[in-house]
């Protein structure tokens, strides 16, 4: 102990009264109210007169003084109790504030949360698409074709989807030009061509039935975020209706071009009423209009039912018959090349995924040619085109079944999970860079160079090789 | 249990209730003034001390069971009984000016003591209303109410640590505003 506590330890204290002896002895309980005792006089009290100020000083006690004195008071585990219940209290106020702060919910948000509750929706879609294809004929040449097609479309919960498909100009019935059946879950996929009566399946995991599962109105129920402007009210089919535009983008990430999606929207149910999708790309452009939503009604189950028509054709891909594949791959990009590049293929495109886009690719081109819906065979109004078109289009055919076949092996190697990497950034000029190779089974590389020439090297040299 | 048995089991109850009386009466006698002035800290108001003490002895009086540290113990149930009178009396009685200026001191100083003294003591006072609650508790209890830290960790039901550090802390920031 110091000097200054010896100091302050000489302060005289103040004396509890006399009276305060005999009412602890006495043994009972607490009897002189404050209020009370000072009504007696201090004669009457035994004691001094009463001095008492309760709270803080001289100063008139405050609502917080008073708080901070109780909290004072407690002892320390009540202290963490409460401490606890405050801090949960804060943590609860901090998150009902983050919920107020949070913006409020988008009509976007609203139907997409009115779609993903849905059941069931049947709808229909007129589409209109333009395909330019640049390596017809002898030599390079840039041909555009136009296809208007209506499509009905069935989907039920969760992912089964039927879309029956005509092309009002060419097909008349009986039943849909063509009908995608995808039953849901990893159940294969049908493909009727009833036209050409054929079929093929196709896994669910196909890019083809990947692409149909990602349009709308499916993909809408994946939707979070805002839209990107407002298209105001109107009228549909005597229901109001608000209206959105959106990105594609925004809806599915691998969507092929960055086009908008009009979306109109029944004010009372917030399901869609009317969809304006547009998009281009380097090759195509196309604009559907989808109407005539029917949400939530009984669908026949059959409708999902993909069993292939009896009488029909199996058309679907199937590993390629014994041949060269260097010789055939080399041929059906040489034809490609033709337009001066090879296939594109995309960052976030899977080689099997590629591969089947190129088969499928000409087996369209063979469609469209068979069924003279080229614009050149359609532009061939003299004798002497119409001959000249059929030449080209028997020599197109030609052509386009070496690229299937071609591209039918190297979907082969890929599906075979092949060390396999395809270079799109090298072009016909590059002729020491590496365009396409895949591993042998003797441990070495075929390499297909930009010139098309083809190698087998050791791995090292294929290291050495793409180091270029 | 049989008849003998139980006549001992009360009468060892009677003797313990007795010696446990006759503790908290010496008690009492000893640190009477201390409990005064420690209850008087905390409710700020001479009467609610009182009632405060008298209230916990009351209570005292009727226990079953021995406390280990039966000094600690009076403390510890004056201090809440006086916790219990601020509740229960949070609105000012009256209020007498001189107990803002003295606190827990005696503001009758006869003739003989120095001006310089009194108004030391004013000083004392008004920097121990400014202190921080657990410090000027912690120093009131200890200074004036005379006991240990352990004592005063057993009361506050705080660590002995933290008991040390708000008594070193309020006595320095007593230290600064008196002598600096």
């Amino acid at each position: 102990m110091d000097d200054f506590e010896r100091r302050l330890l000489k302060l005289p204290l103040r004396c509890p009264t006399q009276g305060l002896d005999d009412r602890v002895r006495s043994g009972k309980p607490e009897q002189t109210a404050v209020g009370q005792r000072d009504q007696q006089s201090p004669e009457q009290a035994g004691s001094t007169p009463p001095i008492a100020l309760p709270t803080a000083g001289v100063k008139p006690a405050k609502p917080w003084n008073r708080v901070s004195r109780w909290t004072g008071r407690l002892t320390r585990r009540q202290r963490v109790a409460l401490g606890s219940i405050g801090a949960a209290a804060a943590l609860g106020l901090l998150l009902v504030w983050a919920l107020s702060l949070t913006r409020p919910v988008s009509a976007m948000e609203k139907m997409a949360e009115e779609v993903r509750k849905a059941k069931s929706v049947k709808f229909t879609t007129i589409g209109k698409n333009s395909f330019v294809f640049l390596n017809l004929g002898n030599a390079p040449k840039t041909v555009k074709t136009r296809r208007e097609r209506k499509s009905i479309s069935y989907w039920r919960a969760p992912d089964s989807i039927r879309t029956e498909t005509t092309d009002p100009s060419r097909w008349n019935g009986p039943g849909p030009e063509s009908v995608k059946i995808m039953p849901g879950g990893n159940r294969p996929c049908l493909m009727i061509d009833n036209r050409a009566k054929t079929y093929r399946f196709r896994s669910p995991s196909d890019k083809e039935v990947e692409m149909t599962k990602s349009l709308p109105p499916g993909s809408l129920g994946r939707f979070y975020g805002d839209a990107d402007g407002e298209l105001g009210t109107k009228q549909i089919d005597g229901k109001k209706a608000y209206g959105f535009v959106i990105g594609i983008k925004k809806l599915n990430p691998a969507a092929l071009s960055p086009g908008l999606l009009e979306i109109w929207l029944d004010s009372h149910t917030h399901l869609p009423l009317f969809i304006r999708n547009e998009g281009k790309t380097e090759t195509s452009s196309w604009t559907e209009e989808t109407s005539d939503f029917q949400w939530n009604i009984a669908l026949d189950p059959k409708l999902f039912d993909a069993t292939p028509p009896q009488g029909y054709r199996d058309v679907t891909p199937r590993a390629p018959a014994p041949g060269d594949p260097v010789g055939q791959i080399t041929a059906a990009l040489r034809n490609f090349a033709r337009c001066g590049r090879y296939p594109t293929k995309g960052r976030e495109v899977s080689e099997k995924d590629w591969a089947e886009m190129l088969v499928a690719m000409a087996d369209l081109m063979r469609s469209m040619l068979e069924h003279g819906e080229m614009s050149f065979q359609v532009k061939a109004d003299s004798p002497q085109k119409k001959i000249q078109a059929e030449k080209t289009a028997k020599e197109e055919l030609e052509r386009i079944a070496k690229n299937r076949e071609g591209f039918l092996q190297l979907w082969a190697i890929v599906d075979a999970g092949r060390d396999f990497a395809y270079y799109d950034t090298v072009g016909p000029k590059d002729k020491t860079k590496v365009l396409l190779r895949w591993k042998l089974d003797d441990g070495r590389y075929e390499v297909i160079f930009g010139d098309l020439r083809a190698e087998a090297v050791t791995a090292e040299k294929l290291r050495a090789l793409e180091g270029k | 249990m049989g008849t003998a048995a139980r006549e001992g089991a009360i009468i060892r109850e009677e003797r313990m209730e007795v010696s446990l009386n006759g503790t908290l009466d010496q008690v009492y006698s000893e640190c009477r003034r201390q409990l005064f002035t420690c209850a008087l800290a905390i409710t700020r108001c001479p009467d609610m001390a009182e009632d405060a003490i008298q209230e916990a002895f009351y209570r005292l009086f009727r226990l079953n069971c021995r406390p280990q540290n039966v000094k600690a113990y009076v403390f510890r149930a004056v201090r809440n009984a006086a916790i219990d009178q601020v509740r229960k009396n949070s609105a000012p009685v009256n209020s007498i000016p001189e107990f803002a200026v003295d606190f827990i001191f005696d503001p009758r100083r006869g003739p003989a003591d120095a001006a310089m003294d009194k108004e030391f003591q004013r000083r004392v006072a008004e920097t121990l209303m400014g202190l921080a609650e657990d410090e000027r508790e912690t120093i009131v209890q200890h200074l004036y109410g005379n006991l240990t830290f352990r004592e005063i960790a057993e009361v506050r039901e705080a660590p002995l640590g933290t008991v040390t550090s708000w008594y070193q802390r309020g006595l320095e920031k007593l230290r600064a505003r008196l002598e600096g």
